[in-house]
């Protein structure tokens, strides 16, 4: 499932550039982070995924390892994934973020997807779209946030 | 109409749908394929819950657990450990949830406490002393087998037929109503008659219906490990204070100590394999509420499939319980009922419940209401001349008394379970 979509920050576009750049910031806002180590390239990271929403009383919240990293940059652009397992099923997030700049605001638009693969099993078709669209529009926001806060 | 029944599947569910159906005077037989509590009832986490760990996310199965607590409690205390249960906080979130979690508790009825840290860690010294909260509930443990074949031979008292190692390969249909199954055991492949079919295969109904070209429940079907560790860490049952996931209950269990669960998809629940990579995640939560299980290796892992039922259709709201009954009238066919979900604590509910059912199919017998008490099977049952081992008997008996008088008493339940099938 794609999303999409754009916000303003008042905030020069070079900082936020300069935010895109810090992959250990933008990693606080990965969906359900519980802690993560740097190995290289990769940020290898310990998540607890929200699934109360199947309303399932087993499976509130489920165990898994993502490893997030940078698949492009440009100078206005970057694209993050973070690929892994929860629940021994394959799962996939892919971030791309764009900025222009606006006066001394930045417009930013943003694409998502993500992937739960056989995770659709157990929580349900119908509960999958909007347990990913919660999961993106969270992360965006905590993006924005973070985006907004910056300090020159 | 014979009113002849038969119950596919001998777990929790088949067990007490047979004996509540035996009561009611039915003519019914139960269909086990492997021996009495081969599927998820015998590779589950042992706890016979309180109810306190669904009551801030799952009321309806919060409350149904509640009950069954007392009740298997009352009915079945020589088969149940009462340890108690606790729930702990490692952080502040926890903590926090602690509340929220000690208010459900007490609006559902589910006796709950809280107790000081210090005083806490004195009765679980191996638990992490950063604990912050805790909560003291009635979870208890409940030994499987013993109570499962308890269940069974109190059934075959009540006039049912049980046959183990008994694969039911079909469910026989003819004209939109059920006439049968056919089944293939030691002595062959057989068609027998019957005029209604309970199918309690649970997690694993998926692949018999196919068969029989019956439309299958939406089940979704997820493994669910537990890690076995040597040795009894704790007294009690030891549950983290947070939503329900992955590594957050140790328990004592006999000799052993059982770490769980973990929860992962697979494609086939005939046929998985969970990953080391997974099952370490799990440990490692282990390891925090227990800091001393990080130097140890368990001992071995068991998994099983949780019949989870897909709801997608209905509000929570709307369900009434956390297992359905459903018919497949629904699909042109009559005589047939499958029976999902629920939880161990829970599976004489669900065969009760079945049983109330079945009978107002049949309206012309009203419900037994006869008291069951399990706490004296094994005696009736000893007594009942039913026995097929009684040399084992004698054996078992001569035990008594000699330093491995209770470390042999699960033995007299495999004895009775042997005597149970008449495939
Ligand atoms: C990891 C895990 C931990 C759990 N922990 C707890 C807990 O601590 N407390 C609790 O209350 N609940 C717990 N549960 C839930 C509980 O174990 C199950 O809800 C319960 O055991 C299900 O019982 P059942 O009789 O419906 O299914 P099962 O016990 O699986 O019984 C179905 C039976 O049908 C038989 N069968 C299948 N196909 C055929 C066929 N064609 N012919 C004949 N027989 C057939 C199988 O061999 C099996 O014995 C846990 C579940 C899991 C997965």
């Amino acid at each position: 499932m794609l999303l999409e979509g754009e916000f303003t920050v008042n905030r020069p576009v070079q900082e936020v550039n300069r935010y895109l750049r810090d992959m250990d910031r933008i990693m606080t806002c990965l969906p359900g982070l519980q802690q993560y180590t740097r190995s290289g390239e990769d940020y290898v990271c310990k998540i607890k995924l929200d699934v109360s929403k199947a309303e399932n009383s087993y499976l509130s919240t489920l165990s898994g390892k993502l490893i997030a990293k940078y698949e492009d940059t440009t100078e206005n652009m970057a694209r993050i994934s973070a690929n892994g397992r929860v629940a021994g099923s394959s799962i996939q997030l892919i971030i791309t973020v764009e900025t222009s700049p606006e006066g001394e605001s930045t417009s930013v638009s943003w694409s998502s997807e993500m992937e739960f693969g056989l995770l659709i099993r157990i929580i349900g078709e119908s509960k999958v779209r909007e347990l990913s669209r919660l999961n993106i529009e969270n992360t965006i926001e905590c993006i924005r946030k973070q985006m907004e806060t910056l300090q020159t | 109409m014979t009113d002849k029944i038969a119950v596919i599947g001998g777990g929790i569910t088949g067990l007490f749908t047979t004996l509540y159906l035996a009561n009611a005077g039915f003519n019914v037989h139960l269909y086990e394929r492997g021996d009495i509590a081969s599927g998820t009832s015998g590779h589950f986490h042992g706890m016979l819950h309180s109810g306190a760990r669904y009551a801030v996310n799952d009321e309806i199965s919060a409350r149904e657990c509640a009950n069954e607590n007392r009740i298997i409690f009352e009915m079945a205390s020589n088969f149940v450990e009462d340890t108690g249960g606790y729930f702990v906080a490692l952080n502040g979130e926890e903590a926090e949830y602690g509340s929220i979690l000690s208010r459900r508790c007490n609006a559902l009825g589910i006796l709950s406490e809280e107790i000081q840290p210090e005083e806490f860690l004195k009765l679980e010294p191996f638990v992490n002393p950063s604990a912050q909260k805790i909560l003291r509930v009635p979870d208890r443990i409940i030994h499987s087998y013993e109570f499962s074949v308890a269940v069974a031979l109190e059934a075959l008292m009540n006039g049912a037929s049980i046959s183990t190692n008994s694969n039911v390969e079909k469910i026989n249909v003819e004209a939109g109503s059920v006439k049968g199954i056919t089944v293939s055991g030691v002595n062959g492949t057989r068609r027998e008659s019957f005029d209604y079919v309970v199918n309690a295969t649970g997690p694993y109904s998926s692949g018999l219906l196919s068969r029989s070209g019956v439309e299958t429940p939406p089940l979704m079907p997820a493994v669910g490990s537990m890690a076995v560790y040597n040795g009894r860490f704790v007294n009690s049952v030891i549950n983290r204070m947070r939503k329900p996931s992955d590594g957050d209950i140790f328990l004592p269990y006999g000799e052993v100590s059982i770490l769980g669960t973990l929860a992962t998809v697979v494609d086939n629940p005939e046929e998985f394999e969970v990953d080391s990579e997974d099952i370490e995640m799990m440990v490692e939560e282990g390891n925090e509420m227990i800091p001393a299980l990080g130097g140890m290796k368990y001992s071995r892992i068991y998994s099983s499939i949780r019949p989870l039922v897909d709801d997608s259709s209905k509000s929570a709201r709307e369900a009434t319980r956390s297992f359905r009954i459903i018919e497949h009238t629904e699909d042109g066919l009559n005589g047939l009922v499958s029976l999902v979900g629920g939880k161990f604590t829970t599976g004489r509910l669900i065969g009760e419940q079945t049983a109330d059912y079945v009978t107002g199919k049949f309206g012309n017998r009203d419900r037994s209401k006869k008291k069951v008490d399990l706490n004296s099977t094994y005696e009736r049952f000893s007594r009942s001349g039913k026995c097929r081992y009684p040399e084992l008997l004698k054996m078992l008996g001569d035990k008594r008394g000699t330093i491995d008088e209770e470390r042999l008493n699960p033995a007299l339940s495999l004895i009775f379970a042997a005597s149970i099938c008449i495939d």
